[in-house]
């Protein structure tokens, strides 16, 4: 039976983790935070209080109160429910964009660091480039060219991210494949593809999940960003970015319609980060943890 | 030394030839060529044919990208379709702007970034190292423009007390006439001693210095901390204590100076990380800089001008970077071996 060949090891191991999550208090209120946006995701339609969708213009800018939570923006939208929708739009953000970027960098930081020489050199100076761009700046140029939308951005902010990917598997590659069983399975005649697979990536690629989850955040905050200035999500989208931005001409007098949305980056993102640090902590116990 | 300079420089110049590349590939598969955005809709065939062969789009595009190379070494980056003026004007006559925002917040960072980490390590878990790490916590998590935002709607909106936007007040700017010698306003109307229009220009980069910084601020706070707290457990600190220097002394004239040769390259970073974010910035206080223009020119898809903003900017980056390591390297003794 399956459940038979879990070694011995394995409950212990669980709980040294268990006592970890839970003595790390910053970890553990991440962890609580993201678990409500996590739910509130899911399970939109059942908490929402209105369609997120419907324009009502007999109801537009009230004010925080009992019948909207949060209040209506200038089309009568229910906040609330915008909000509570917006969360799926960004953790959808926040996955692929991480997923890609790992997806297009790793195997570049692994092949370069496991050939090294000149195809390791000239893979590394193509990331670079990449790199040389002020933060934002990329994604805005690339957007300019794909075209504006949210998956025009998202693939631009991949495309912006992927190099960071490439640079720490690059050096936890170069490390391991001068390591005693990548040289054996080189000698013993193993395909390129096998040892890069079996024997390179499962050593190389705690380092990128570390920066991976501290990305999360930063990648919701970065694409609000570009929905903020126009070049992002576009209506009817859904996005906390694009709600504060169509807000603009009248927040001075209606200030919930701008910090509502603005409040909810704020706080995925602060929990993203609390939990990335808190996953930084619990995989690389050496580092700095604060 | 010199082979350090020389290698370092190769590779600079390496990226930049790759920046080219990158940004003469995105403006080749932009949507829409070029030559309808340049005659407008349904041009005739013999038109398009015209103006293709006068672009050098029927050339193979190797030589086109020479071509490209040639037009921007001389600085020749186009018309600005927006503004139908040359992008290079465009630029120079708002850079100023963008420059003195990015200027006073590098300032701001690290006049209250860097003290405000050390004393923070200094006395781990005091009310400083609290505030500290909640600013810093605060401060990565906050979207630029909402703090922006915020700021407004409680300097400007409730108390009244800041301009909401822009960069001086058009009618101080008209009475109180200063020659524009830098472009940098507080410079500027300091030296022809206009001392109204310098309160004017100072009281509208408050708001927009303030919401640039604190990201980067948070992140300063954060890295000098860890910096400090790195080489306060260095042995040579141990060893000064066992000779019985006083911890102020050791603290202030040892550590502090272990720890700030690497935040040069933090403070490096700073400021290109400043020069990406003002885009946001600039946006939401309507700031005459290059931040702005260049979000006004992807709207208006005016793409000679966002290429060109890109490219600057881009080039921006890599010389401080490069120059940051020069400075790295000329203060630490220990990279000379």
């Amino acid at each position: 039976m399956a459940t038979q060949d879990i070694t011995p090891s394995e409950p212990s191991r669980l709980a040294t983790i268990w006592s970890r999550v839970a003595g790390n208090k910053t970890f553990f209120v991440g962890l609580v935070l993201f678990v409500v946006i996590l739910f509130a995701a899911l399970f939109a339609p059942l908490i929402s209080t209105h369609d997120p969708l419907k324009i009502d213009f007999g109801a537009k800018l009230v004010a925080p109160g009992s019948e909207h939570w949060f209040g209506t923006d200038e089309l009568g939208r229910d906040l609330y429910s915008r909000v509570v929708y917006g969360t799926r739009t960004s953790l959808m953000i926040g996955v692929v964009v991480t997923l890609l970027a790992v997806a297009i960098g790793a195997p570049i930081g692994l092949i370069a660091g496991y050939e090294g020489g000149r195809l390791g050199f000239w893979l590394m100076r193509f990331t670079d480039v990449f790199i040389a761009f002020p933060p934002l700046l990329l994604p805005i140029a690339i957007t300019a060219a794909l075209g504006q939308g949210l998956y025009e951005a998202m693939l631009a902010l991949s495309i912006s991210a992927f190099p960071w990917y490439s640079r720490i598997v690059y050096s936890e590659a170069q490390r391991v494949s001068k390591s005693l069983y990548v040289q054996s399975a080189r000698a013993s005649g193993f395909s390129h593809f096998r040892i890069l697979t079996k024997h390179m990536l499962p050593n190389c690629w705690t380092p990128a999940i570390t920066q991976a989850s501290m990305d999360f955040g930063y990648t919701i905050l970065a694409a609000a960003s570009l929905s903020f200035i126009g070049i992002g999500a576009k209506e009817p989208d859904i996005e906390w970015g694009l709600m504060v931005a169509t807000s603009r001409t009248k927040f001075l007098d209606y200030w919930w319609v701008a910090m509502v949305p603005g409040l909810a980056i704020l706080v995925t993102v602060f929990a993203l980060n609390l939990l990335g640090d808190g996953v930084r902590d619990l995989l690389d116990p050496k580092g700095d943890s604060k | 030394m010199k082979s350090y300079v020389a290698k370092r420089l190769g590779t600079m110049v390496l990226i930049l030839i790759g920046v080219l590349v990158m940004t003469f590939v995105i403006s080749r598969v932009l949507p829409g060529s070029p030559v309808e955005m340049y005659l407008g809709s349904r041009p005739s065939a013999e038109a398009v044919e015209r103006v293709t062969r006068e672009m050098g789009l029927d050339r193979p595009i190797y030589v086109q990208f020479v071509r490209y190379l040639g037009e921007v070494v001389q600085g020749d980056f186009g018309i600005s379709l927006m503004t139908k003026r040359p992008v290079l004007t465009e630029i120079s006559e708002r850079f100023p702007a963008t420059l003195e925002l990015v200027l006073c917040s590098v300032l701001l960072v690290v006049l209250v970034g860097v003290p405000l980490g050390v004393v923070a390590a200094l006395r781990q878990n005091g009310i400083v190292d609290v505030v500290a790490r909640s600013v810093s916590a605060f401060g990565v998590a906050i979207p630029t423009f909402l703090i922006a935002m915020m700021l407004q709607l409680f300097f400007a909106g409730q108390l009244r007390l800041l301009p909401l936007q822009g960069r001086i007040d058009d009618l101080v700017l008209l009475d109180y006439e200063f020659p524009h010698v830098t472009g940098l306003y507080l410079f500027d109307s300091a030296i022809a001693g206009e001392w109204v229009a310098f309160g004017s220009a100072a009281a509208h980069l408050v708001m927009p210095t303030l919401a640039l910084s604190l990201s980067a601020l948070a992140l300063i706070v954060r890295i000098t901390r860890t910096m400090m707290i790195e080489a306060l457990g260095e042995e040579f600190v141990t060893t000064l204590r066992a000779y019985g220097l006083s911890s102020a002394r050791v603290n202030f004239r040892y550590v502090l100076k272990a720890a700030l040769i690497p935040l040069l390259t933090v403070v490096g970073m700073t400021f290109g990380y400043l020069l990406g974010t003002s885009v946001v910035a600039e946006y939401v206080f309507d700031w005459p800089g290059i931040g702005g223009f260049i979000v006004r020119a992807i709207t208006k898809s005016d793409y000679p001008s966002v290429m060109a903003i890109t490219m600057l900017l881009a080039t921006a980056y890599l010389l401080i970077t490069f120059l940051v390591d020069m400075l790295h390297f000329a203060v630490d003794p220990r990279l000379r071996h």
